[in-house]
């Protein structure tokens, strides 16, 4: 099918409208349709076709090889399809502005290719590409995801396209109806989908959620309490954080915090997730209103598969920049992203405004049973009465610090029930979790609101102003609710960075020297003019010297006037027979639908029209006039005058009587006997 | 005038067979355009669909001489063409005329003789003529080949070489009739078989005007260049070990020919060209063993070429 006149560039620029690309699908689609109003045509060959799918080919591997170096995440595999008609629109050009009026195939498929050097004499085979176009840009448009224009727009081009091609053996009046309740169907289809994934995405949460054992999670964390052996750490760089000379970095990253202990492992109770309202223009994700005096900094972050928790200094209002599909927070503080980068760099805004975590409630004065009586005894020990609760925490902080002992050897002895009893009463020594934990629990047990909190700790300095955020620095704290606000409590000795740092391999510095270019490019591109260039901006200027040297190329190239009848067919006057009246009324059965297949002849294609529609076409008078006009056509001594005549007027018969019951047709609705009153 | 008369002669001999082959239009219509074209007929088939029947039908409905081979493993070439007997008295060899010498031969079950004997055929079919003990002999003006052959029993026989396959001009199957003909059938060889009633109704001269009307059926350049470029597809065919030879083009536009003659009709038309393309092409290809194994017959290919080459209208 040959594309209706200006739909590949309504087309084009459906899709730039979509894919929020609309310069560049206008100057495409301009660049399209300009085509018509040239009154000349390149003469490529088929060498020259070859080498512009091979440039084509070429350009989409770039963009495809660039973009995955960059990012290898979903959200790519979203980007690179929305980017698919970029890459091979120079074939598309190659097709509207040569004589051709298509590409070879021999251009476009490997084994075609092999076949003409094999056979180089062979005749050219043209593929028409612009509808196979125009629906890779409609693909395209629909990874944009912009799920109600898109169906709007989607419809009218498939009406335009189908309105073009329908048969016009039926009514306009049964056509219309029709295809409008193919649309709502799909309409209805399109949403019971969506509908339907929402309602199964909720019902494998609700079965297996609790079973969906992740690393990090911001309902619930396992703990190393009452493991054997001696911590693994990775020292591998996680994240770093940049702030303005001069100003202090937060110490701690808050990934999520929990409230509920049982068992060794913490959890958070009724911690649903809600997103985040987002500001398309300014690029930001809003968690609160901005307090009187706040802190910035950059934060760059690895996501697995371009999803996870955040981890974010206490008090963070906003976050700039961070390209994420989705961004929801719950009232503990953790904030979950989907369909972000791999390697994420973005801007925080924090700072000490109005407490954005949710107010203590029974869940956070709950001890245990098999351990509250231990605690309450420990407690009792301390100098707590009459005290503030500023003093209290500070009064159980000291505690640990001074009296317990980091270690990463964990014994393991007693399992994961009595880890905590023997931190308390035997070992005095543990890794943060203990120390967390223990914590929280004796802070409520004085009378606090306390949760275990979980992220990273700030703690060394890298080259140029930036901190290093490694594997292990991951750490455990305790949040305690004093005066109106949460507040951190790290009650873990300082000396368990040391401690930690010992297992560095002797090529860190090394690993840490590639993980800082590599760092330091995507900054590059972030800092580049705020929001970060898009990869289609660097794309072009690449390929600026390339084009001039197509231009040129181009300029240079022989032109043809246009063939003015390009898409009219001519009546093959050279053939004996050749103005035969019969060809007018296959073309007008042609128009309504009934086309002749290609290996079909006259009388097969009558009898199969005449099963179809009997009484309709008059079978009868159709195959006198087919014997005639072949005759005319295959009989050398052609057809004397009469039986000329006779031809002539019986086609001009039929005919009319053929138009006559179709405007009979569009009267009524059905006229069974139309076909008697035509008999001559 | 010749025309009409040979359109007259045609349609008596197919009235004439059609009173002993019930159900079998087809079969005759593609027989006699076979036979009204000058080539040779090979029918291939199950035992009982009345190969031989038909063949001894169009045998005695013309007055002509007819002889028939039941070609047996131990059948020799000299059974066929004949042989030199040493004569005492005159002291000098006397050739004996095989049963090759005549007007209409039937082969019957032509694979159950070895390939040496089939190819006895090959020069009589071709060009009429036969080569015995370094002598040339011409055959009679009117030599029509109809060979039988079953195509399910395969032990004991000799497949045809392809070059004796593209001597047939037309190669087709009569297939079984409905049950209403199969009942008809029945009751009419009650009283003895319908053949022996069946008297010839043309003659000699009859035949040749036939064939000479056959050449002056008018195909316009068109349409030779369809045929050739259905032939020539064949050529290019994927699983097709070996395509249809210039032979095929020849012969298809023959058969096209007497068909338009037996459609009273004084030029070839698309139709004709189609309607006998599978039996004029199909026999003469082979089949890649890849392809044939897959179950791809020569039937189906040319059927799907006729669908892909554009036809002239």
């Amino acid at each position: 099918m040959k594309t209706p006149r200006l739909f590949l560039g309504a087309t084009l620029l459906f899709w730039g409208w979509q894919t929020n690309m609309p310069i560049i699908g206008a100057v495409m689609a301009v660049v399209i349709e300009a085509s018509i109003f040239l009154p000349w045509r390149w003469t490529f060959t088929a060498k020259d076709l070859n080498k512009a799918a091979d440039i084509c080919a070429i350009l989409f591997m770039a963009l495809l090889i660039y973009r995955f170096s960059q990012d290898a995440s979903s959200q790519t595999l979203l980007d690179l399809l929305q980017q698919i008609p970029i890459p091979f629109f120079p074939l598309l050009a190659c097709q509207y502005y040569g004589v051709a009026g298509g590409i070879d195939s021999s251009a476009l498929f490997y084994s075609a290719r092999q076949k003409r050097k094999k056979d180089p004499e062979a005749p050219r085979k043209v593929v028409d590409i612009g509808l196979p176009f125009a629906l890779a840009c409609v693909l395209s448009a629909s990874a944009a995801n912009a799920r109600t224009t898109f169906f709007m727009g989607f419809l009218v081009l498939s009406v335009w396209a189908l309105w073009k091609t329908r048969p016009r053996r039926y009514r306009r009046s049964l056509w219309i109806p029709l295809i409008l309740l193919a649309a709502g169907a799909g309409y209805a289809a399109q949403n019971g989908l969506h509908t339907l994934q929402g309602y199964v995405e909720q019902a494998f949460l609700d079965w297996y959620g609790d079973s969906l054992e992740t690393k990090e999670d911001a309902y619930r964390t396992f703990t190393h309490l009452g493991d054997m052996g001696r911590l693994k750490l990775s020292h591998r760089i996680v994240m770093r954080i940049l702030s303005k000379p001069g100003e202090r970095v937060p110490a701690l990253l808050r990934s999520a915090s929990y409230n509920a202990y049982f068992s060794g492992n913490w959890t958070a109770r009724d911690a649903d997730f809600y997103p985040s309202p987002y500001d398309n223009a300014k690029d930001l994700w809003f968690f609160g209103d901005a307090p009187d005096s706040s802190r910035e900094t950059v934060i760059s972050m690895f996501l697995k598969d371009g999803e996870g928790l955040l981890s974010l200094p206490a008090g963070t209002y906003e976050i700039q920049g961070l390209k994420s599909r989705t961004l929801e927070r719950n009232h503990y503080g953790a904030v979950v992203v989907d369909f972000a980068p791999r390697l994420a760099v973005f801007k925080v805004r924090y700072g000490d405004g109005p407490d954005l975590l949710k107010p203590p409630g029974p869940e956070d004065m709950r001890i245990p049973l098999e351990i509250a009586s231990l605690i309450s005894s420990q407690v009792a020990s301390l100098p707590l009465e009459g005290e503030t609760d500023l003093e209290k925490v500070r009064i159980i902080q000291e505690y640990f610090l001074d009296h317990f002992k980091y270690t990463l050897d964990l014994d393991g002895k007693g399992g994961r029930d009595a880890a905590l009893a023997r931190f308390l009463l035997d070992s005095k020594k543990g890794h943060c979790e203990f120390f967390a934990a223990a914590t929280a629990l004796f802070l409520r047990n004085a009378g606090i609101p306390a949760r275990y909190a979980t992220g990273y700790a700030v703690i060394e300095p890298g080259p140029d102003g930036q901190w290093l955020v490694r594997a292990r620095h991951a750490h455990a704290w305790t949040l305690a609710y004093v005066e109106g606000r949460w507040r951190d409590v790290d009650s873990t000795p300082s000396i368990w960075a040391e401690e930690e740092k010992r297992g560095e391999s002797f090529f860190q510095g090394v690993f840490d020297a590639f993980s800082n270019l590599w760092w330091r490019i995507s900054l590059k591109r972030l800092q580049g003019d705020g929001t970060g260039r898009s990869l289609t901006d660097y794309l072009l200027w690449g390929l600026i010297p390339l084009a001039a040297f197509l231009v040129w190329r181009l300029y240079r190239k022989e032109r043809v006037e246009k063939d003015k009848k390009s898409g009219e067919e001519s009546p093959m006057p050279d053939l004996q027979g050749g103005d035969s009246e019969f060809y007018p009324i296959e073309e007008m059965l042609n128009a309504q639908g009934y086309s002749r297949r290609q290996g079909e002849n006259l009388n097969q294609w009558a009898l199969r029209l005449g099963s179809h529609a009997p009484g309709r076409l008059k079978v009868d008078v159709l195959r006198e006039i087919i014997h005639l006009h072949y005759r005319y056509r295959f009989d050398p001594a052609g057809l004397d005058e009469n039986d000329r005549r006779r031809l002539a007027a019986l086609a001009k018969e039929w005919l009319e009587s053929y138009t006559r019951g179709m405007d009979a047709r569009k009267e009524k609705d059905h006229d069974q006997n139309f076909g008697n009153d035509l008999q001559p | 005038m010749p025309h009409s008369q040979a359109r007259e002669i045609c349609s008596r001999v197919t009235a004439n067979i059609e009173n002993v082959m019930r159900g079998q239009a087809k079969s005759i219509r593609l027989l006699m355009a076979g036979f009204a074209s000058g080539g040779h007929v090979l029918l291939e088939d199950v035992p009982g669909t009345g190969k031989t029947t038909l063949a001894k039908a169009l045998a005695l409905s013309v007055d002509l001489d007819f002889s028939r081979i039941q070609f047996t493993p131990d059948l020799l070439p000299s059974d066929i063409l004949g042989v030199s007997v040493f004569d005492q008295k005159e002291n000098a060899f006397n050739f004996h005329k095989g049963p090759i010498f005549t007007n209409i031969l039937l082969a019957d079950e032509i694979n159950r003789s070895s390939p040496r004997t089939q190819s006895a055929l090959l020069e009589a079919m071709a060009e009429s003529q036969v080569s015995i003990d370094g002598q040339l002999r011409r055959l009679e003006n009117v030599f029509f080949v109809i060979a039988t052959q079953n195509p399910v029993e395969t032990s004991g026989t000799y497949p045809l070489p392809e070059a004796q396959m593209d001597r047939f001009s037309l190669q087709f199957s009569l297939g079984y009739v409905s049950p209403e003909v199969e009942v008809s059938i029945m009751s009419d060889q009650g009283a003895g078989h319908p053949l022996e009633q069946l008297g010839p109704c043309v003659g000699m001269e009859d035949v040749l005007t036939l064939r000479s009307q056959v050449k002056q059926v008018a195909i316009s350049e068109e349409l030779k260049r369809y045929i050739v470029d259905l032939v020539g597809a064949t050529r290019r065919e994927e699983g097709i070990l070996m395509g249809a030879s210039p032979r095929a083009s020849l012969a298809l536009m023959k058969v096209s020919q007497a068909l338009a003659l037996i459609d009273n009709q004084s030029f070839v038309s698309p139709d004709h060209i189609q309607e006998v393309a599978v039996s004029v092409i199909a026999h003469r290809m082979v089949m890649d063993p890849q392809a044939r194994f897959s179950g791809q017959t020569t039937k189906a290919v040319v059927e799907n070429i006729l669908k892909r080459v554009p036809v002239p209208a």
